[in-house]
């Protein structure tokens, strides 16, 4: 691809298909991710500026259909609840503008509960902590407008205890850094207003190192280049200020090679196979640099910027548009 | 997905492996039908049989989260009515189940959970031999951070020391200068092994000394220069600004001598512009003429280099 097409029509028509996949084995292995690919499937739609293509009430009563006795939401019929699936539940339902169907106060009490006294969360009642627990928390809890509900202080906390030598941050305490949990971090501060607290040049700098000499980023030191680290490296630098950092048309360049010519979607790498994951991350970097005149996503909340502004609670301190 | 490659095939081909592929999903659903058949059967009153069951869901599909979360349930019921032997004999099985399943698939986060919570059953873990599971899986990926995360886990509830990490990430180092997972477990144990400042401050010094072949044998690797930085960066705080900057000028001669042995690499120019800027005592026509030559060397990160314009 010489002319940096993206191929819209195509990628629209590969989401709305992924339902169909049934011959597919990878669509049985990840039946319990539905919840997080419907999610993914829904908001690629949204930026795509197709959310309409979608089964609006088929899907919303699907999803209030994972809805456990405890408030939390499963992946799908007959799993259990997760923090993780709670997320992309009320982000699906946010979308559709359906949450006044949701029962609000069991989420946030199944929420709360997961609060650890160090600020940690649990992802469910087994007891893993993992920085992407504390962002799924504190980012339901403000959709819902009830952070009040939580220690934020004590978050913070814990939040600062997991920044490394790089300025970046891991999944726990001492864990090495990763793109993905230094979005999620990042992320929690800027939720909780609390992001001036932090050193922003070091981490700053770690994350426009990602970028290589393909275009592309990854998301650890001497790692190959992936498409969804568009997503969490991009999106940390929005919320910092400093997308102007990395070379953004080498980067749109890379996103761009990563298409699927014949069915639409997005790989992790050129001439890899699409999934919905990365079409979603693909798309969420495009975005963010502002090509194609797609639906704006805001870097912090994963959502589309206008569904966000309909919140009047939120400030967006970092969101421009 | 992460690294399928597309592949073109035959039309022959391509029918070939689709039958397969609706072969593998039979199976599979039959393996699943039949588990969840036996669930709704037993209706939450477990026995031995209900962790064989679940056991061959999980080999097929590790990402399962709902039956490694059942397999607990399973345990936490049993060890209300079995007598206390059993249930360690049951724990131990478990480790080998779970010792199986993570060398086939080494970076289920839901696998590594499930270890740690199963280690923590047991009345004496062997916390040595875990260690060595976890340098053996490390051997053959030595960025697996799942693997290193259980490294922790391990020095945390097992007394072991962590001066003995410690040597192992020398050991990781010396084979492999790019090992960034090494380097970092490193940084996060020197901390923690010397708490006392000054105790700490010698330390840092003798480290700059010895992260100097890391740079000079491979300079164009972050690894050793982002460890660099820290060391520097650290070692502010804790010793006396004139001590401060003699290290910093200390270290200023070797990285110049490198940058003239190796006039295409960025990282010796860039870690030298760092440590003349924290010193403030060149000129400014100097700091500004090695920003645009790191800029000329590295165009991609043009402005993140103009942003150290603001602090000359
Ligand atoms: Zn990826």
């Amino acid at each position: 691809m010489t002319d940096n097409q993206l191929l819209k029509e195509k990628h629209v028509e590969y989401i709305i298909n992924l339902d169909k996949k049934k011959e597919d084995f990878e669509y049985w292995v990840t039946e319990h991710l539905r919840m997080n690919g419907m999610y993914w499937g829904l908001s690629a739609l949204s930026i795509l500026n197709s959310i309409d293509k979608m089964n609006k009430e088929e899907t919303i009563e699907w999803v209030l259909s994972c809805q456990q006795p405890n408030g939390g939401f499963s992946g799908n019929n007959q799993h259990d609840d997760h923090l993780l699936s709670t997320l992309s539940a009320v982000q699906i339902l946010l979308q559709f503008d359906a949450l006044d169907r949701l029962n609000i106060d069991a989420v946030v009490d199944y929420v709360v509960s997961l609060q650890q006294p160090d600020g940690s969360f649990f992802g469910d009642r087994w007891g893993e902590v993992d920085t992407r627990f504390t962002y799924c928390a504190v980012s339901i809890l403000s959709l819902l407008n009830k952070l009040d509900k939580i220690n934020q202080d004590k978050v913070v906390e814990f939040i600062g205890k997991c920044r490394n030598f790089d300025g970046g941050y891991g999944c726990l305490p001492g864990a090495e850094s990763h793109a993905g949990q230094t979005f999620t971090c990042i992320g929690t501060l800027a939720i909780l207003h609390r992001l001036h607290e932090i050193d922003i040049d070091t981490i700053g700098w770690w994350l426009c190192e990602r970028q290589l000499p393909n275009g592309g980023l990854n998301g650890r030191p001497e790692k190959s280049s992936d498409v969804c680290y568009s997503w969490w490296v991009l999106s940390s630098l929005s919320a910092i200020d400093r997308l102007h950092w990395i070379d953004q048309d080498k980067l749109r360049s890379y996103i761009i090679d990563c298409q699927d010519q014949e069915t639409g979607g997005i790989a992790d790498k050129p001439q890899d196979l699409p999934d919905v994951f990365h079409t979603f991350f693909g798309l969420c970097g495009l975005s963010l640099m502002g090509y194609y005149n797609l639906e704006h996503i805001d870097p912090v909340y994963a959502l589309p910027t206008k569904t966000l502004r309909k919140l009047k609670h939120l400030n967006l301190t970092w969101n421009k548009h | 997905m992460h690294g399928v490659l597309k592949v073109k095939t035959s039309e022959e081909k391509a029918r070939e492996l689709k039958l397969k592929e609706l072969e593998k999903i039979k199976e599979y659903q039959r393996i699943t039908t039949k588990f969840n058949e036996f669930r709704s059967q037993e209706d939450e009153f477990y026995e031995e049989k209900s962790l064989d069951e679940s056991k061959i869901v999980l080999e097929n599909n590790p990402e399962y989260y709902s039956i490694w979360n059942y397999r607990r349930s399973v345990l936490e019921y049993l060890e209300k009515n079995r007598e206390h032997d059993e249930m360690q004999t049951l724990y131990k099985n478990e480790m080998k189940f779970i010792e199986e399943c993570i060398q086939r698939f080494t970076k289920s986060y839901w696998i590594w959970f499930h270890r740690k919570w199963i280690s923590l059953k047991l009345d004496k873990c062997d916390w040595e031999r875990e260690l060595k599971l976890c340098s053996k899986l490390l051997d053959l990926d030595l960025r697996n951070f799942h693997c290193w995360s259980y490294r922790r886990f391990i020095l945390k509830h097992s007394g072991i020391p962590l001066t003995q990490e410690f040597d192992y990430t020398t050991k990781k180092i010396e084979q492999n200068f790019s090992n960034y997972s090494a380097w970092h477990q490193r940084s996060s144990l020197l901390t923690k092994i010397y708490t006392e400042p000054s105790e700490l401050a010698s330390k840092l010094k003798e480290e700059l000394e010895w992260v100097r072949n890391a740079v000079y044998t491979e300079p164009k690797d972050q690894s050793s220069w982002v460890y660099h930085k820290w060391l520097t960066g650290t070692l502010k705080p804790i010793v006396a600004t004139t001590e401060y900057k003699d290290i910093l000028k200390s270290e200023l001669g070797p990285i110049t001598e490198l940058m003239e042995l190796e006039p295409d690499c960025k990282w010796p120019l860039y870690i030298s512009l760092l440590l003349k800027l924290e010193i403030g005592e060149y000129p400014k026509d100097q700091l500004l003429q090695d920003i645009q030559l790191l800029i000329k060397l590295d165009p991609y990160h043009i402005n993140y280099y103009k942003s150290l314009e603001n602090k000359i």
